[in-house]
């Protein structure tokens, strides 16, 4: 069954696992009563659902939009994307990632890692755990993959899926490693991010 | 076929206009934003002459006036029940063009006047001097013809008497409300569609609800028409015997294969119906309104009959539906239109728009 919009605050973003863990983001900030996390589904699907999301119940009364999206190859291409999809759904459209857009409702966008760097939310979350020893193993087990084989497209989904086998309950989701804890939310890698939904 | 439709100061809407309408349109929304109240407002502009269907609407909704005045009677067509103000009632319709038809109260000049209460439309007139009070006044206008003005007249003893202006053409309509069900009404449709051998088109669609259906009759007890039907016992059955929602799609069938290049008005269609069946039924509804050449306009508060709606146009090979959902926003209810692509979205990201 749907959920009606009932926050004055709403964050779209990329897939099932990337709402888990802004849920989990939003609670531990004590921000979940104020803002509501919606899935959007897959970057090619932004567009329809941006023209669709101000026709549903609740929406006129959100006062801030936030969008998250992976970079993927270019954290610039990605932003672009976003804000032509906007366009289209003729909400308000930012000028630099970060930065709100005035509008009814405000808009602003945020994209994974950091806005700058290619990448998606595994990346952030390895980048959260980079001085984790176990992230040694994972990078003499990539290594000893290029030797012997051929590395993953996908090297930071790859090595995260690495870095949960290592755990004590192996072949965890990122959204069930998220439940589980697994992200220190006090590392500074997540500070942009914070920073963007304390600004919704 | 409505295009567009504008309703200002009737009920709680104080200015809505319905664009992008199709011809099968769903109207979502939350309880008491004005879903019935808009196929009220249809309902009262395919009848420009009929002073009549103001009351009907409102008895339908329970409503009994305390004293026999206009602004008493017709207070509740007003929004905000402002009396003052001028309700109007805009559709452009194809082929017809922009037919406007506005209620206000105005101190009429003398009239030929006939009694509401009279049912076979065979009304006796005369000519009755009127109080100079405020009555209820109906100007219809099509495109930029002369408008016709009728009237409804409150009488000091609570009687209320019609002037009908004739009119060249309106659209025959149909209302299924969930507050009046006319079992003479769905009588004499099964009667007329018998007698053309469109009997088969409402059994197939029933059958949807009751395979075991084979035929459909009317028949008279005390003087009363009865639809009766055989499903393989002994003897027929009243359909009225074979549960509601059998009745409810009966009925809705019946009034779209009957008001042919017509309008019907379905409250709350999924009414009696299981959600497992609303996909079939949406289908039977979406053909029967195309071969009788209907607009249907139908209110729903269910999910799964937003989404039936949704799957079954979508099967087919023409997608001629639209969902309108009404809200309210910043202390007006407005109306939002979603279109094949939006409403697919809106299913699968499991976004809310009832």
């Amino acid at each position: 069954m749907p959920a009606p919009i009932t926050r004055p605050k709403l964050l779209v973003v990329e897939g099932t696992d990337a709402r888990v863990f802004f849920d989990v983001l939003l609670e531990q900030m004590g921000l979940a009563d104020t803002v509501q996390t919606q899935d959007f589904g897959g970057v090619n699907e932004l567009s329809s659902f941006l023209r669709t999301l101000p026709g549903t119940s609740g929406f006129s009364q959100v006062t801030s939009l936030g969008i998250v999206r992976d970079a993927e190859n270019n954290a610039q291409s990605a932003f672009q994307s976003v804000c032509g999809s906007l366009r289209k759904a003729g909400l308000s459209v930012p000028q630099r990632p970060m930065v709100p857009a005035s509008g009814s409702p405000g808009v602003s966008v945020f994209v994974l890692p950091d806005c700058t760097s290619p990448g998606m939310l595994e990346t952030l979350c390895l980048q959260s755990l980079e001085s984790d020893p176990i992230m040694l193993c994972v990078a003499e087990y990539f290594e000893c993959v290029d030797v012997n084989g051929s590395l993953p497209n996908n090297m930071d989904k790859a090595r995260l899926q690495a870095l949960l086998a290592s755990r004590s309950r192996p072949g965890l989701s990122l959204r069930d490693a998220t439940k589980a804890g697994y992200w220190p939310w006090s590392s500074p890698v997540f500070d942009p991010l914070k920073q963007f939904l304390r600004a919704l | 076929m409505y295009q567009s439709f504008r309703i200002k100061n009737f009920r709680g809407f104080r200015d809505l206009t319905l664009d992008s309408l199709e011809r099968v349109n769903l109207i979502a929304g939350q309880n008491n934003v004005g879903k019935t109240a808009l196929l009220e407002a249809i309902f009262l502009h395919l009848g420009p002459n009929n002073p009549e269907l103001s009351l009907r609407v409102n008895s339908w909704r329970g409503f009994q006036p305390l004293s026999p005045s206009a602004d008493e009677v017709w207070a509740p067509l007003f929004h905000d029940l402002d009396t003052k103000t001028v309700i109007t009632l805009e559709g452009n319709l194809q082929p017809i063009g922009r037919a406007e038809l506005r209620l206000s109260l105005a101190v009429p000049e003398t009239v030929r006047l006939t009694t509401a209460e009279t049912e076979n439309g065979e009304f006796a007139s005369g000519m009755t001097t009127i109080p100079s009070m405020r009555q209820l006044k109906l100007e219809y206008t099509v495109e930029n013809a002369p408008p016709v003005v009728s009237w409804a007249t409150v009488m000091a003893q609570g009687e209320i008497r019609m002037q009908s202006a004739p009119i060249s053409r309106i659209l025959p309509a149909s209302f299924n409300s969930t507050a009046f069900h006319s079992a003479r009404e769905d009588a004499d449709r099964l009667s007329a569609l018998a007698r053309t051998k469109r009997r088969e088109e409402v059994l197939d669609i029933l059958r949807i609800l009751e395979p075991r259906l084979q035929h459909l009759e009317v028949q008279s007890f005390a003087g009363m028409s009865v639809i009766m039907g055989d499903i393989g016992l002994s003897e027929f059955l009243p359909i009225g015997m074979m549960g509601e929602g059998l009745t409810r799609l009966l009925s809705i069938i019946l009034a779209i294969l009957s008001v042919r290049q017509g309008v019907v008005l379905i409250d709350e269609v999924e009414n009696g119906l299981h959600y497992s069946v609303m996909s079939k039924v949406w289908r039977a509804i979406a053909q029967a309104a195309r071969a009788s050449d209907v607009q249907v306009f139908a209110t729903t508060h269910s999910w799964e009959c937003i989404c039936a709606a949704h799957e079954a146009f979508t099967s087919d090979s023409l997608y001629d539906f639209r969902l309108h959902r009404l809200e309210w926003a910043n202390g007006d209810i407005r109306a939002v239109s979603l279109d094949q692509e939006m409403l697919d979205t809106a299913i699968k990201a499991g976004l809310e728009v009832r």
